[in-house]
């Protein structure tokens, strides 16, 4: 059975669309989740082109018009969905998916499967 | 051709709430938001102007919103404007907008413009150091640290480009006057133009064709400290640091890096090296190691702590 980690209730993340989590207590948020279309996904916060974070400020993940993931370091963009870079740097390489469970309308990191 | 800096980088960008918040909380005044364009100032009126999708005047350079339109170049005056039209009127466009303002673009296609300075002195005060061997700078009963001190962006320091080609980047930017005054091996050079001392106001990193745009820009503060202050308060607003705070090597400036809603890095830098031209190009490979002398990372917490055990 998979250990698990406590990351942040559903309606939080319905609310703000994307969220930074930090479920290691690092001092920075190494996970974030995207809301769409009533799916929830999560990913590494780590970009494919450089090991660096990509929000440019808490939780500010998206473009504007909430279409792409945009790393704000060197502009690449990246589809919600799939986290496949389909503009920048590291453009045909993905995002990090992180397997996750929906309890009690709470997310939670199932902490075994990420390295 | 006597440059002597850069006087505004224009962005096009999608989200100019985010940005305004973004470009005020750095330290710059925002003195205009008129639409279509809105402009933020350093102390001594260089600037970041940003603008919902793309500038009315700007050339398109094709990339997605949001990325650096134009690159704006200070002279003093207009017959350094006639020689820089004559010498890009040898192999490209120039035009002239009502304002006397020059445009066209350079290999690369990043769009450029040259325009007669309108910086003013600036006012704000000295960080003084006092080091023993030598008289102290700062007089006795004068402090140093005010946890209310002031430490904003005083002028444009410099902009750093993307290109596929260094080689022939800085073949042309010879021809503006600019002078090379160190170089990443492979990479790219720094360069200054003959009107500034700065070790550079324009860098270059040579990569392939699907990396383009502006890798970062920077405005120079009043000391390390300043950099220190003005980096700490940011972060602590939530933004996100990409790297430093630190030292450079190549220019001996202060850096600290963060992302932004720009397109490209930001940067806060100060006490730059300054070079005439007696000074020898130096060549390094582009690594960690060369490019900083040392480098914080910050921890909000660095030791276990809290109260005593209770005593029983």
């Amino acid at each position: 059975m998979a250990t698990l980690l406590y990351l942040c209730p559903l309606d939080e993340l319905k609310d703000k669309t994307t969220m930074g989590v930090d479920p290691f207590s690092t001092g920075s948020d190494t996970l974030f989740a995207v809301y769409k279309e009533e799916q929830v996904y999560l990913y590494k916060n780590q970009c494919p082109h450089e090991p660096v974070s990509l929000e440019y400020k808490k939780n500010r993940f998206l473009s504007k018009d909430k279409k792409n993931i945009i790393c704000y370091a060197h502009g690449a963009r990246f589809e919600p969905t799939t986290g496949l870079c389909i503009y920048g740097p590291c453009l045909g390489k993905r995002l990090v998916k992180v397997n996750f469970q929906l309890i009690d309308n709470n997310l939670y990191l199932e902490q075994d499967t990420i390295a | 051709m006597n440059i002597i800096g850069l006087e505004t980088l224009v962005f096009q960008v999608d989200d100019i709430e985010a940005c305004h918040e973004f470009l005020t909380d750095y330290g710059l005044n925002c003195v205009n938001t008129s639409a279509p364009i809105s402009r933020y100032e350093a102390l001594d009126g260089t600037a970041i102007e940003i603008c919902l999708g793309h500038h009315p005047t700007a050339p398109r350079n094709g990339l997605p919103s949001p990325s650096l339109i134009e690159t704006i170049y200070a002279v003093e005056k207009q017959s350094d404007l006639d020689e820089i039209r004559q010498e890009l009127e040898k192999d490209r466009q120039v035009s002239v907008d009502e304002h006397g303002v020059l445009h066209s673009i350079d290999d690369e296609k990043f769009a450029l413009a040259f325009k007669i300075t309108e910086r003013r002195p600036i006012e704000a005060p000295n960080d003084l150091t006092n080091a023993p061997g030598h008289p102290a700078q700062r007089p006795v009963n004068k402090v140093a640290v005010d946890p209310e001190m002031s430490a904003k962006p005083r002028t444009l320091s410099h902009v750093v480009y993307f290109v596929n080609d260094a080689d022939k980047a800085e073949a042309f930017y010879q021809r503006l006057g600019f002078r090379t005054t160190d170089k990443f091996q492979g990479v790219g050079p720094f360069m200054r133009p003959a009107g500034s001392d700065d070790h550079h106001c324009l860098f270059m990193i040579q990569t392939p064709p699907f990396v383009k745009g502006c890798e970062h820009f920077t405005f120079h503060m009043g000391s390390g400290t300043e950099v220190l202050v003005a980096g700490t308060r940011f972060k602590e607003k939530g933004y996100q640091s990409f790297w430093g705070p630190g030292r450079h090597l190549f220019g001996s400036n202060w850096f600290w890096y963060f992302n932004s809603p720009l397109g490209c890095h930001i940067e806060y830098d100060a006490d730059m090296d300054k070079h005439d031209d007696t000074w020898a190009v130096r060549q390094a490979p582009m690594s960690a190691d060369t490019s900083q002398l040392f480098l914080f990372s910050a921890k909000d917490k660095w030791a276990p702590g809290g109260a005593p055990p209770e005593k029983h």
